[in-house]
């Protein structure tokens, strides 16, 4: 469906719910078209083709609220599924704090639609991922894909409600992953993954000149690993270990309903110094071209830039509408209800960027006494107290006056929180990771790091 | 909607697979006594997948007339076109079989169905207020159910004509305890292919909330361990997720094919000789298991498959396309999430056999370790190194029980850690049920097995 035919059929669905009994009603609806070709064993695997609409319905009936998501269109589906919203808010306890968002404008997002993605049919995707492949085997047969793709798709996105919203967006994205590791003989090295999320078809055939060698780079480092040692010391964060590692948890202890389950340490602590002072941490869905902005939230609200940590210090929660009326919160939500046609608004952070330090790559690991430098984190982070205890990944052992020694078996544990207090240095250069985070290099202070 | 699939595959020409899914999920979430979110989902369609040219090429559609299934069949075999001018390797034929006809349907699909929507969203209400009216330290609680309801009808060229009926109810619940401004949470799930009985039949909820909210409030007087190699006693939850996540991935054809650890090992001794490791479609030993399914998504009957045979590898998994590379027979591996999912080798209910020892003898044997339960999460690699992080551990001293320790990971190479088994229960259980399998796509499976005993890495904190 285009843009104005999506919407318009949300316009209609949400008619069609007032009328079956709704006191309010939301339609979220999105439509996809995507090419993908696969990577199987360092080959082409399965290409495919997919077109696909979803539609989510949110009634409020007698104070509670019910949800209820099809694929179906037919005006049977739809009602069929008014219908099974209806019916679970009638079993489901009022809630005075949740509603239909009130509508607002929403300015839109440059740079997210470029109709030369649009134009990348199955057959092109598979020549660009047929030359991935070859490219990779080109520079070192011992790296090995295991598995990948590249895909290309186009989408639009819409909302309307029974308080007048009435909002839509076009986007396209382009991505190629490519995941596996290096095996030389018998020894076989850890998994790693290399990858380029953009908006433009421009933006990715700038990405894919350099993906390869990327993941070669990365997969072969850790062919040569051996076991670490047992210490405490110094942890140097890539900007990949800083997008998995620390922001899901900080952005967690954000979260407004973490705050108000009493499921975050940061509840209460707003202006509080808690972390370094060279920590600062910014949400931003405006920004032009980056394949995590968008217009508006899931309940249909403009997007704003919003600082969350400013120099060590929280400054505010993430809230969808509800949690800011539960909370009492007179400037409303900060437009951060996430999640897609397929859910109901929940909570969660957009683009989020890590601000940057002074100091190049060879200042922060050469200053290291003894630490690791840590690529990838296989491990668990509780975001509410804040533990974590995992395994470095394709990582480095970092020793004063030596070359970092890539190692394998080991283990490393701490606290997060505590260790965002002893930030000891960050990187000047910035990376995007996976569309929606950008950072730099972050160096801690105080992990225990084990060996067997 | 099975003589439409039938039809169009005889008017088809080459290889064509036709999986119609209806995927009906129904959920319910309450946090801090207001329901979090109420939601039913259905997603129904026909997945394509073609074999032509040399190339597999899937396409789905979200229409499930004649017409829109003949377009998805000629946009598949335009995507395998796309793809088969850049393989460097032609698909082979597919791995002869016995595909599966007839139709299969568990019981539990109705009887859930009929179950009362507000029973259901009322036991949610009940256990989160259960959990925070069981102690002043505990200042939040969670509980969520949900329910999975699958129709499939999978048509092949070369025969599979098969319908298939079955549900997968999951039921969490979860405390987090507070104590001079520090925090610790806990939880309990239970996930099964089956019906409320089953869903509750090996803990009703009120034990679950209770063990929740109890092991919350302990792990605040819990220490940290040092860490280091240790002996340790690997609950059921564990050892599935052990024969999963770090033997499981390994042995899955694709990844064989890649250049797994577990490449060229075929008849070797990776495991000591009390290590039997199996994966089936059936839920062997107890009733219930979650990745239970009586037909894989290509068609083909979802039998056992001994992995691991008194410690010898003696079989990887396997689709039609992997079984005809290595010469072997399908193992009915092959698995979709959704219509709009190409299938992918993947596991189902995956289990370490049952020994004869006791918890109790094996508690006794130890000098020096720990008794580790509660799964949090795992991962695994290439190379067999896994990591495992432990809800609850407790000390283990001269063959007694001691303190609870908090914070825990385990790590290994997994060969060289069941290498080291000394010791395995007679004990048995499924305990991996509300999990869900990662690999690019979920899958809803279970692992368990007996108690374990053996030698891994613990993560610890250094003073």
């Amino acid at each position: 469906m285009s843009p104005d035919e999506l919407l318009g059929f949300c316009c209609e669905s949400v008619a069609r719910a007032t009328k079956l009994g709704a006191d309010q009603a939301e339609v979220c609806a999105s439509s996809l078209c995507e090419s993908k070709v696969n990577i199987e064993s360092d080959d082409i695997g399965t290409a495919e083709a997919h077109e696909e609409e979803n539609f989510g319905i949110r009634v409020r009936r007698a104070g509670s609220t019910g949800f209820a998501a099809t694929n179906d269109a037919s005006p049977a589906a739809i009602d069929e599924a008014i219908e099974a919203a209806l019916a679970l808010a009638r079993v489901t306890p009022p809630d005075p704090h949740d509603a239909i968002a009130e509508p607002e404008p929403a300015s839109p997002v440059k740079g997210l639609y470029d109709p030369a993605l649009e134009e990348l049919d199955v057959a092109r995707v598979g020549r660009i991922c047929g030359e991935l492949v070859s490219r990779v085997r080109a520079i070192d047969a011992r790296a090995r894909l295991d598995s990948g793709w590249v895909s290309a798709s186009s989408s639009v996105s819409a909302l309307a409600s029974s308080t007048g919203a009435e909002v839509c967006e076009r986007a396209s994205d382009a991505e190629a992953l490519l995941f596996g590791m290096a095996v030389d003989g018998d020894r076989v090295g850890s998994f790693d993954m290399e990858e380029a999320s953009v908006c433009s078809l421009a933006e990715f055939e700038s990405e894919l000149e350099t993906v390869p060698e990327r993941f070669v780079r990365r997969v072969l480092s850790a062919l040569e690993a051996g076991p670490g040692k047992t210490f405490r010391g110094t942890l140097v964060l890539s900007p990949e270990a800083v997008a998995e590692f620390v922001l899901p948890a900080l952005a967690d202890a954000l979260s407004s309903q973490s705050v108000r389950t009493g499921s975050s340490l940061l509840a209460g602590k707003l202006g509080e110094q808690l972390f370094s002072r060279s920590l600062t941490l910014v949400d931003d869905a405006t920004l032009p071209g980056r394949p995590g902005s968008s217009a508006f939230d899931r309940e249909g609200l403009a997007h704003r830039r919003l600082m969350l940590i400013d120099s060590g210090t929280p400054c505010e929660y993430l809230y969808n509408s509800r949690e800011a009326r539960a909370a009492g919160r007179l400037s409303g939500s900060t437009r951060h209800a996430s999640g897609g046609a397929r859910t109901p608004p929940g909570i969660g952070p957009t683009n989020l960027l890590l601000a940057p330090g002074e100091l190049d790559r060879d200042a922060l690991l050469g200053e290291v006494e003894q630490g690791v430098l840590l690529q990838r984190f296989s491990g668990n982070t509780d975001p509410i107290s804040g533990d974590f205890s995992g395994v470095a990944k394709g990582s480095f052992l970092l020793a004063r006056g030596e070359p970092p020694r890539p190692i394998t078996e080991t283990l490393l544990s701490g606290n997060l929180f505590e260790l965002l207090r002893q930030v000891s240095g960050i990187g000047r250069e910035l990376r995007w990771i996976g569309g929606s985070v950008c950072s730099p290099m972050l160096r801690l202070e105080g992990v225990s790091v084990t060996s067997g | 909607m099975r003589n439409l699939l039938r039809d169009l595959v005889r008017e088809s020409s080459g290889y064509v697979e036709l999986r119609y899914h209806d995927r009906h999920s129904n959920s319910v979430a309450v946090e801090q006594g207001r329901v979090e979110g109420a939601q039913k989902n259905r997603r129904r369609g026909v997945g394509v997948r073609v074999l032509e040219d040399g190339s597999f090429g899937f396409a789905s559609t979200s229409r499930v007339d004649a017409a829109s299934i003949r377009g998805a069949i000629t946009r598949a075999r335009a995507a395998a076109r796309g793809g088969s001018a850049y393989r460097r390797e032609a698909v082979a034929d597919l791995a002869p079989v016995e595909l599966a006809t007839g139709t299969f349907t568990d019981p539990a699909f109705e009887t859930l169905s009929e179950k009362p929507l507000d029973e259901k969203v009322g036991l949610a209400l009940e256990m989160e207020q259960a959990v925070r009216a069981s102690s002043t330290q505990v200042q939040s609680g969670q509980c969520r159910y949900s329910e999975i309801f699958e129709e499939k009808v999978i048509a092949t060229s070369d025969g599979a004509d098969a319908e298939v009926r079955l549900v997968r109810p999951e039921f969490r619940v979860g405390a987090v305890a507070a104590r001079g401004g520090e925090l610790q949470r806990a939880s309990e799930s239970i996930g099964v292919t089956g019906d409320w009985e089953c869903l509750f039949e090996r803990a009703k909820p009120e034990q679950l909330a209770e063990r929740a909210s109890r092991t919350a409030v302990d792990l605040l007087s819990a220490g940290y361990p040092e860490g280091g190699t240790a002996t340790v006693i690997l609950a059921p939850a564990l050892v599935g997720l052990l024969a999963h996540e770090a033997i499981g991935h390994t042995v899955e054809a694709d990844f064989v094919q890649s250049g797994s650890v577990a490449q060229g090992k075929l008849g070797a001794r990776v495991a000591s000789d009390l290590v039997t490791l199996v994966d089936s479609g059936a839920s062997e030993l107890v009733d219930g298991a979650g990745g239970t399914l009586p037909v894989d998504d290509e068609g083909v009957p979802a039998g056992r498959t001994t992995v691991i045979e008194s410690g010898f590898l003696r079989s990887y998994l396997h689709n039609r396309e992997s079984a005809a590379r290595f010469g072997v027979a399908p193992t009915g591996n092959a698995r979709a999430w959704e219509f709009s999912d190409q299938p992918l080798i993947r596991m189902r209910n995956t289990y370490i056999e049952p020994g004869d020892a006791t918890l109790e003898e094996m508690i006794a044997g130890v000098t020096d370790g720990y008794l580790l339960e509660g799964p949090q999460g795992g991962q695994a690699d290439a190379t067999g190194e896994f990591m495992f992080g432990v809800q609850e551990a407790r000390r283990i001293r001269n063959g007694r029980l001691g303190e609870l320790v908090r914070g825990v990971t385990i790590s290994g190479i997994a060969f060289e850690v069941l290498q080291t088994v000394d010791a395995v229960s007679r004990e048995f259980r499924w305990d991996l049920g509300s999990g869900y399998c990662g690999k690019f796509q979920p899958a809803k499976v279970d692992a368990g097995g007996p108690y374990l005993r053996c030698r891994a890495l613990l993560g610890g904190r250094q003073s």
